[in-house]
């Protein structure tokens, strides 16, 4: 085989090799199920009549923490002469 | 945990299959909201607290049957007709008796599917796992001991006092097997509706170690041909007899009501020890003759600050009782050898042993001539 028949071959493997990688990932990403992606992440932390949705707030530590801070939560009181394992 | 964390849900929930339900779908509340206060209107933070919650949809078999089981009613504690005080009470003076139990003992019971299978118990403070992603076995820290605790926990992890001698090791079901609680404590047992068994020890699916250690070598063992082998004219004995280290045992519980009204408790002592008793739970299922036993924290005047004398019974069972503990070794201080245990009168339940207005109580449990030296 001529040196450019070579150069030839190994060119088109590279590009069939190529297509074949392309066409993987983009099978893959055809096997997700709807509403399995980062889309449905957004729909349950975005809400389309505006306002908080719980999601929102829910994963969100930062809202949590300052939420909480202006309105702390009541804590249920335990009597503090309890003594010794339960 | 600190609040936020509480409450704090992980973006993958949201891709779940329960995540994918919505979140008012089982918690209620307005969505979307302006202001939180306006959000948790109507919102039920433990919606699988309620009956007929969502969970029994997909999930009826074990939502349906868990209503009845004893982690549900904690029926073996509190009920007074059946539970682990029948025997002792005063029938005369039941009702005040009943108050004290629903004030401080009732409270102590597995309300909701979520408890196992989302977050912490609600009664040992709650809280997400995982960012509320459901999980079918429950963490054996976060769930199961964050109320089996005192006692169950300490003995898995080989905890105690640091300066017990010997010192304690892990159970080997948790190093190195590595073991989940429900390996054993199967969840049909955990789900299952037991509706014949009063207390805990009555569950027909409770867990037996023969179910997996008997095999066709087990009596190859010279121990096991002598000590777990049902045959006339031997003495059989409970596993832990010689595979459980020392574990915790409870003194003195006293309850009452704080100058708040807040209900209290305060026990005498807790410390470890290991004691072989005589077995007060003889049985088909549990033939034994000799068996570990716990001291229980109840007392004659436990309830002394509702009534005087609500246990006038208080003799007609054991302070020591069956016990299971879960610090189980392959060999145990008292099994090294033969002379481990014949002649050390030590580690038997004897009479000395027993508080004095304790005695009549455990007469069927004290060991009245331990087994002398070979």
């Amino acid at each position: 085989m001529k040196f450019s028949e070579l150069k030839k071959a190994v060119a088109i493997i590279g590009i069939a090799l190529f297509v074949v990688v392309l066409s993987g990932c983009s099978g893959g990403d055809q096997d997700q199920e709807p509403g399995e992606g980062d889309q449905a992440v957004e729909e349950g932390l975005e809400s389309a009549a505006g306002g908080e949705t719980c999601a929102s707030c829910h994963t969100d530590k930062k809202k949590l923490v300052a939420d909480l801070d202006a309105d702390p939560p009541q804590e249920v009181e335990k009597s503090e002469e309890s003594e010794g394992e339960g | 945990m600190e609040a936020e964390d509480k409450v704090l849900v992980a973006k993958e929930f949201l891709n779940t299959v329960h995540g994918q339900q919505g979140c008012t779908s089982c918690h209620g509340g307005v969505e979307p909201a302006a202001s939180r206060k306006e959000a948790h209107q109507g919102m039920v933070a433990e919606p699988s607290a309620q009956k007929d919650s969502k969970c029994a949809t997909c999930h009826a078999d074990a939502a349906g049957t868990f209503e009845m089981t004893l982690h549900k009613t904690s029926r073996g504690i509190v009920d007074l007709d059946t539970g682990v005080l029948a025997a002792r009470i005063n029938p005369e003076k039941a009702d005040l008796l009943q108050k004290a139990v629903d004030n401080h003992c009732a409270s102590c019971h597995i309300d909701q599917c979520g408890d196992c299978h989302v977050s912490r118990p609600q009664w040992s403070g709650g809280g997400l796992i995982q960012g509320h992603v459901f999980q079918e076995t429950p963490n054996p820290i976060l769930n199961c001991t964050a109320c089996h605790g005192s006692r169950v926990q300490k003995e898995m992890l080989g905890q105690g006092p640091s300066d017990f001698e010997p010192k304690l090791k892990p159970s080997v079901h948790w190093v190195p097997a590595g073991m989940q609680c429900v390996e054993c404590h199967t969840k049909e047992w955990i789900h299952g509706p037991s509706t014949e068994a009063a207390v805990r020890y009555e569950v027909k699916e409770a867990p037996r170690c023969e179910d997996c250690h008997v095999d066709d070598t087990f009596y190859d063992n010279a121990y096991h041909k002598q000590h777990a082998e049902a045959d006339p004219g031997k003495t059989l004995l409970q596993c832990q007899v010689c595979h459980s280290q020392p574990y915790n045992n409870c003194y003195g519980c006293h309850v009452g009501k704080d100058d708040k009204g807040l209900a209290y408790f305060k026990t005498d002592k807790s410390e470890f020890d290991f004691k072989i008793g005589r077995n007060p739970l003889k049985s088909q299922d549990r033939p034994y003759d000799y068996v570990v036993v716990r001291h229980v924290p109840v007392a004659r005047d436990t309830f002394a600050f509702y009534g005087e004398d609500l246990l006038s019974n208080f003799d007609a069972s054991p302070t020591w009782k069956y016990a299971t503990p879960h610090n189980i070794v392959k060999v145990a201080p008292q099994a090294e050898s033969c002379g481990s245990c014949h002649g050390n009168e030590a580690i038997f339940l004897l009479e000395e042993n027993v508080a004095e207005d304790e005695r009549e109580a455990n007469r069927e449990v004290i060991v009245p001539k331990p087994p002398p030296k070979f």
